[in-house]
């Protein structure tokens, strides 16, 4: 818990929006396990059968325990294959983008905390939330940062901020229609 | 007519008047504090009662917000009440205080159950069991509250002597 040793050699989504739809699907795939699967013909047409509406009032919860990875800790990989991490300190690494020239682009974001509370409930959903991040909040995320290894060894001479100040950027495609519009037009 | 006068009764009592203990400059702070969540669970009923028949999300929201505040203000308020009620044994044995404490604590728990109900999402966070709490919650506050009533106007339960 707690521990920013993210590896980039495994793409590890640890942004509290994906984990919770990890959490989410889990939900849906546990529910799915308890009963055998139902005749689809069932399922379809103009009157399917539908489960039976629940309401609760505590609704069921189950955040998965975020574990990071130890100082050191990699994956293990083939004989005569050696991994290493590129990177550690990222903040909630949510995809990764390398340039034709080797350069890597990690996209860091998470939720940019301008939410308002509309409802009591809110409060208490932000904590349970804080749960399923890796460590709370950690520092400086939604920014996409910059590794440069140009001598190949596998160790990036240069981590720089290459952009901040997103909000809870998740996809690189996004960014790079940013771009084109930013592309001057010719008058 | 009379040879003795008789032992002065809890109802007639002018001698000394129970008095509060949870005061401040010999005001009790009991009545001070209770028209806060009186005034927010009776609001709750006409916000859920909005709701219902608009399903405009924004009355919903006032209804949680309101049971909230009445739920915070409503504990400050029975902490005080409670005070006065275990610390003062011509309180307690007078029926309507009992029937006030006990009234009370079931408007809380009342409250407390209809924010949970207040949680869910949409519709079936107020239609209709939010709505019936509501109103359970106001009927048993006008009980409790003419309980109250009877204790300081009958019984001048913290009035000054």
């Amino acid at each position: 818990m707690g521990s920013l040793s993210d590896l980039i050699c495994r793409d590890r989504k640890r942004g509290l929006a994906v984990s919770l739809a990890v959490c989410f699907v889990g939900a849906l795939c546990l529910a799915g396990c308890d009963e055998s699967a139902p005749d689809p013909k069932t399922q379809i047409g103009a009157n399917p059968d539908l489960p039976a509406q629940q309401r609760y009032l505590v609704p069921p919860m189950h955040v998965a325990a975020v574990v990071g990875w130890k100082q050191g800790e990699a994956p293990t990989v083939a004989d005569g294959l050696q991994i290493k991490a590129v990177a550690v300190g990222l903040q909630h690494p949510r995809s990764l983008y390398v340039l034709p020239n080797g350069d890597i682009l990690v996209i860091e974001s998470k939720a940019p905390g301008t939410e308002p509370i509309k409802r009591p409930k809110d409060f208490i959903m932000k904590w349970v939330e804080s749960w399923a991040t890796s460590g709370g909040d950690t520092g400086e995320s939604n920014r996409i940062t910059l590794l440069r290894d140009a001598d190949g060894d596998g160790v990036p001479e240069v981590k720089s901020v290459f952009l901040d100040h997103l909000n809870s950027r998740s996809a690189w495609h996004s960014l790079e229609m940013n771009f084109t519009s930013q592309t001057p037009m010719p008058l | 007519m009379q040879d003795v006068i008789p032992a002065a009764t809890t109802e007639t009592s002018t001698e000394t008047n129970p008095a509060s203990t949870a005061r401040v400059a010999t005001h009790p702070i009991h009545p001070m504090l209770v028209s806060f969540p009186i005034a927010c669970f009776v609001g709750t009923l006409l916000t859920d009662l909005a709701y219902w028949k608009t399903a405009e999300m924004m009355w919903a929201d006032f209804s949680a917000w309101l049971l909230f505040f009445g739920l915070v203000m409503g504990g400050l308020a029975a902490i005080a009440g409670l005070v006065d009620f275990l610390s003062n044994r011509s309180i307690r044995a007078l029926p309507p205080a009992w029937f006030h404490m006990i009234g009370n604590v079931v408007v809380l728990v009342l409250a407390l159950f209809n924010s949970f109900v207040h949680s869910r999402d949409a519709w079936t966070s107020v239609v209709p069991s939010g709505l019936i709490l509501s109103a359970l919650t106001v009927i048993v506050l006008l009980f409790t509250g003419w309980m109250g009533g009877s204790m300081v106007f009958r019984h001048h339960v913290g009035v000054m002597n």
